[in-house]
C-alpha cells in the first residue's frame, strides 16, 4: 500500500499528510460528551465500524466523531446529554459506522485509509461528476474539474487556524459516504450554476409575496391594456388565498407541487425525486391541486364573501397572461445546467404543464 | 397527455396561480433560505434515512428552496448513474419496491409473455437433439475404438450441411481431415432430395440415408443426418432446418467419420457412417413443435429451425456403447449428459470461452472432448470433467479414444498425438 494515493485526483501539491492525528482532528469547543450510559452503544458502533488497524484510528477518535455527529443532530443536547441518551443511542445505531470510520481516518490523515478511499470511491466519484455536470462534449473537463476540486478539499489542502481542514470533517455518518460525496458534488455544481446565473434579473425565493405586491404596483401594469383596478384586486385576493392554502399543505405535497409547477419537472422526474412511482406522483399531484383549489375557493367564498360569479371572474383573472408573470423572472434560462429540460428554459409562454 | 389536457381544461386558473406562487418561497411560513441543509442531510434524505420529523421539516424547506431542489435533482441523476437508485429504493419498507420509479404495471404483460416464452423454450429444450445452425458445422457422432476416417474415405456422408440460398457459403473448410471436402454429387443430390423432403415421412428420408451408409463392415452407427434448406423468411433472414435421422441401436463400437471442422467456420459437412441395418426409427422434419415433442422415440431425431446468424449453435452428439447414454455439447461451451437416450440432459461442464469441436466416448463413463485453443477435456467417472494439458498449442478438430486413459487427438493441420496415461504424456502419432 502506498503512502499516498498514486494520483490523487486533485493532485495535491503538498507532500503527504504529515499532520499529527491529534492536530488534524478538529475538536470543536463545546462538543457533546457522551455520558457513560452510551458506552455500550459506542462500543457497538466501534465494532460495526471494524476499522482496519492500519488506518490508525483509535476508539477515542472514533468516539469523538460520534459525539460530533450527535451534536450536529441534536444541537441542544450538549448541556444535558443524559436526557437525550435514548435519542442519541438511536442516532448512533442509525449511523453508517464503517463509512464514518473511513471518513474519520481519512480526515485524520491515515495514508492507508486514503488509499482505500481512493480505490473505493474515485471511479464512482468521476462517474457522479459526469452525471451531474453532463455528458455533452466539452463538459467532461467540467466534470473532471468538479471531482478534482472535491478531492482537493477531501485531502485537506485548506488550513484553518493552523489545522488542516478536511472536507471529511463534515461527514457525520448519516448517509453512506458515496451518497454524501455525490451530494457534495451536486451542491457545488448547483452553486456554480447559480453563481453564473447571477447576472440574470431576479434571484428567486426571496419574498415572493413582496414581489407580487410590487408587481401589482409596477409601472408596466399600467401599460397593460387589459389592466383594471378590479382585476388587480382579484389577483391580490387570489394570491393571499393561495398563499394560505399552500401553507397548510403537507410538506411533501407542497414539495411535489414545487417540483411540478415551479421547476417544470416531469412526473417521472418527480417520482424519482420523491421515491414514488410516476403514477403515484400524478395522482397525488392532482389530489393536491384539487385540494388547493377547493381551499382557495372556500376562502374566497367565506372570507371574501364572493358569489359564484365573482369567484369565476376572480379565477379567470389568473388565466392566461399575467401582466406581471413573475415566472419569467423567477425562472431564468439555465443554460448548460444539465438539470433542466430544454423546453423549461426561458419559457415565457403560458404555463405549459397545465 | 389526456390527464394534462383535462387539467388544462378544468383547472387552469388555479394551476396558473399555483405555478406562480410556488416559483418562490412565498406561501409557507418559516421560509429561510439561509438554512439550507448540509449535503449530508440531502444525501440522507435521498437515501430515505431521515426520520419522519426531519423529512417533513426538510421537505418544507425544499419546497421553498430552488437551490436545494436543484441539488436533489442533481443528486438523483448521480445516484442513478452510480447504480445506487435501486438499492436506495429497496430500503423503502413494506411494498416500497412496487413504488420504485421504474416499475410500471403496464410492463407486466410483455414481461409475462417473455417469461412464458422462456419457460416454453426451457421446458422443451431437452427433447431436442443435435441442432446445427446454418453457418456452423453439422457434426455427427463419434465412436470409440476407431481412428478417424481418412479424408474423403467416407464419401457416403449421410449428413450434409446445406445453406439456404441466401447463405453464401457452405464452407466445408478442411479444418479436419475427417471432413470430406467434397460430397459426391450423387450423394449430394440425394441429400438434396432429402432436404426437399421436409414434411415427408421418415421412410423416405431413410431411403435417402441408407445409400449413404458407408460400406464398412462392422460399422454400426446408425445415423443419418441431413440438413435441409430452411424456410427463408426473408432474403436477409434465412432459416435453416436441420433434419437428422439418428440410428436406432448401434450394434458395436464403430469407427466414425466425424466431421466437425472448426466450429467457427461458417458451415461444413459432417460425415457419418450409418451401420447397415441400423435404421433410423423416425424422423420429423417440420416445425419446432414437432422438434419439441416429448415422445421418447424422438430423442434420436430432430428437426429444429435455427435462425441463421443466431448465436445458438450446433449441438454435437457423442454416443457411447450404451445407446441410453449420450453426451452432447452445445455452442462448444456446454457439456451435457443424458442417461435416457436424450430425453433429459444434465449440464456437467461449461466454460464461456470454450469451443469444443469433437468428442469420443469409449465407455459410458468416460469421454474425451477436444476443441479450439488446445482444449482437451476428459471425464473418467461420467460426472466430473478435467482439463488436460494439450500436447501442442493448436486447435483440435478430432479425437478418438479406446478407453478412459488412451486417446488420439488431431489438430487442424492434421497432426496427431496419442496418450495412454490420461494425457500426462503425449506422443506424436504417425
Amino acid at each position: 500500500m502506498t503512502s499516498r494515493p498514486a494520483q490523487p485526483i486533485a493532485a495535491p501539491k503538498t507532500g503527504p499528510v504529515s499532520a499529527p492525528v491529534a492536530t488534524a482532528s478538529p475538536a470543536p469547543a463545546g462538543a457533546l460528551q457522551f455520558p457513560a450510559t452510551l458506552a455500550a452503544a459506542v462500543e457497538r458502533c466501534w465494532r460495526k465500524a471494524a476499522s482496519p488497524t492500519d488506518w490508525n484510528l483509535t476508539r477515542e477518535q472514533f468516539q469523538a466523531a460520534l459525539e460530533r455527529s450527535a451534536a450536529k443532530r441534536f444541537p441542544g443536547a450538549q448541556s444535558s446529554p443524559e436526557k437525550d441518551a435514548k435519542k442519541i443511542e438511536a442516532h448512533l445505531e442509525s449511523l453508517h459506522a464503517t463509512d464514518l470510520a473511513l471518513a474519520c481516518a481519512c480526515g485524520l490523515g491515515s495514508p492507508a485509509a486514503w488509499d482505500f478511499f481512493v480505490a473505493q470511491f474515485r471511479p464512482e466519484l468521476y462517474r457522479a461528476a459526469r452525471a451531474i455536470a453532463g455528458h455533452a462534449a466539452g463538459q467532461d473537463a467540467n466534470a473532471r474539474e468538479l471531482a478534482d476540486s472535491l478531492y482537493a478539499d477531501l485531502y485537506g489542502l485548506r488550513e484553518s487556524e493552523g489545522r488542516r481542514k478536511s472536507l471529511f470533517d463534515y461527514f457525520h455518518g448519516r448517509s453512506k459516504l458515496g451518497t454524501w460525496l455525490r451530494a457534495v458534488l451536486a451542491q457545488r455544481h448547483v452553486d456554480e450554476i447559480r453563481r453564473a446565473r447571477r447576472t440574470e434579473p431576479l434571484e428567486n425565493e426571496v419574498g415572493e409575496e413582496n414581489i407580487h405586491i410590487a408587481a401589482l404596483r409596477a409601472p408596466h401594469l399600467e401599460r397593460d391594456p387589459a389592466n383594471d383596478p378590479q382585476r388587480a384586486n382579484h389577483l391580490a385576493i387570489l394570491q393571499a388565498a393561495l398563499a394560505a392554502a399552500l401553507s397548510s399543505l403537507d410538506p411533501r405535497d407542497r414539495l411535489r407541487l414545487a417540483y411540478y409547477y415551479a421547476d417544470d419537472r416531469t412526473l417521472a422526474e418527480i417520482g424519482r425525486l420523491l421515491g414514488e412511482h410516476e403514477a403515484t406522483a400524478s395522482r397525488k399531484l392532482e389530489r393536491t391541486r384539487r385540494d388547493v383549489r377547493a381551499r382557495v375557493e372556500a376562502s374566497l367564498r367565506e372570507r371574501n364573501k364572493m358569489s359564484e360569479a365573482q369567484l369565476r371572474a376572480c379565477l379567470e383573472c389568473a388565466r392566461g397572461e399575467w401582466p406581471f408573470d413573475l415566472t419569467v423572472h423567477l425562472q431564468p434560462a439555465r443554460p448548460a445546467a444539465g438539470n433542466r429540460k430544454p423546453a423549461a428554459a426561458g419559457s415565457n409562454e403560458a404555463p405549459r404543464k397545465i | 397527455m389526456a390527464s394534462r389536457d383535462k387539467e388544462r381544461d378544468q383547472g387552469k386558473p388555479a394551476a396558473d396561480l399555483l405555478r406562480r406562487s410556488l416559483a418562490s418561497a412565498a406561501g409557507a411560513p418559516g421560509s429561510d433560505i439561509d438554512a439550507c441543509p448540509d449535503p449530508e442531510i440531502l444525501a440522507a434524505y435521498s437515501e430515505r434515512s431521515l426520520d419522519a420529523d426531519e423529512t417533513a421539516r426538510y421537505e418544507l424547506h425544499f419546497s421553498q428552496c430552488a437551490r436545494c431542489r436543484e441539488q436533489l435533482a442533481a443528486l438523483v441523476r448521480a445516484d442513478e448513474l452510480a447504480g445506487t437508485a435501486k438499492e436506495k429504493h429497496s430500503r423503502v419498507p413494506g411494498m416500497g419496491w412496487i413504488r420504485t420509479r421504474n416499475w410500471d404495471w403496464r410492463l407486466l404483460a410483455p414481461a409475462t409473455a417473455a417469461l412464458m416464452l422462456v419457460i416454453i423454450v426451457a421446458t422443451f429444450r431437452p427433447t431436442r437433439q443435435p441442432v446445427v445452425q446454418a453457418p456452423q458445422p453439422l457434426v455427427a457422432m463419434n465412436q470409440p475404438a476407431a481412428p478417424p476416417a481418412a479424408p474423403g474415405s467416407s464419401p457416403a456422408a449421410g449428413a450434409v450441411a446445406r445453406m439456404s440460398p441466401s447463405s453464401n457459403s457452405v464452407n466445408s473448410k478442411a479444418a479436419s481431415p475427417a471432413v470430406p471436402r467434397e460430397i459426391p454429387e450423387k450423394k449430394q443430390d440425394q441429400a438434396d432430395s432429402s432436404l426437399s423432403l421436409r414434411g415427408r415421412n421418415f421412410k423416405e428420408l431413410d431411403k435417402v440415408a441408407k445409400p449413404a451408409a458407408a460400406p464398412k463392415s462392422g460399422v454400426s452407427i446408425g445415423s443419418g443426418n441431413a440438413v435441409g434448406n430452411g424456410v427463408a423468411a426473408s432474403s436477409d433472414s434465412q432459416s435453416v432446418t436441420v433434419e437428422a435421422a439418428a440410428a436406432g441401436k448401434p450394434a458395436a463400437p464403430v469407427p466414425t467419420a466425424v466431421a466437425p471442422p472448426d466450429i467457427s467456420n461458417s458451415a461444413s459437412a459432417g460425415a457419418i457412417s450409418p451401420a447397415p441395418g441400423a435404421a433410423a426409427k423416425s424422423a420429423r422434419s417440420e416445425q419446432m413443435s414437432a422438434a419439441v415433442s416429448t415422445n421418447p422415440s424422438f430423442a434420436r431425431t430432430e428437426s429444429v429451425m435455427v435462425q441463421a446468424g443466431d448465436e445458438t449453435s450446433a449441438r454435437i452428439l457423442v454416443r457411447t456403447p450404451d445407446p441410453q447414454v449420450l453426451w452432447r455439447f452445445s455452442s462448444g461451451r456446454f457439456v451435457e449428459r443424458s442417461s435416457d437416450a436424450g430425453a433429459t440432459w444434465r449440464v456437467q461442464w461449461t466454460s464461456p470461452n470454450a469451443h469444443l469441436v469433437a468428442g469420443a466416448a469409449p465407455t459410458t463413463d468416460s469421454c474425451w472432448l477436444v476443441g479450439r485453443g488446445g482444449m482437451i477435456l476428459v471425464t473418467t467417472d461420467g460426472r466430473k470433467w478435467k482439463t488436460i494439458a494439450p500436447p501442442a498449442d493448436a486447435d483440435f478438430v478430432d479425437v478418438s479414444a479406446t478407453d478412459a486413459s488412451s486417446a488420439t487427438v488431431t489438430t487442424t493441420d492434421d497432426r496427431k498425438f496419442t496418450t495412454s496415461d490420461s494425457g500426462k504424456h503425449w506422443t506424436p502419432a504417425p
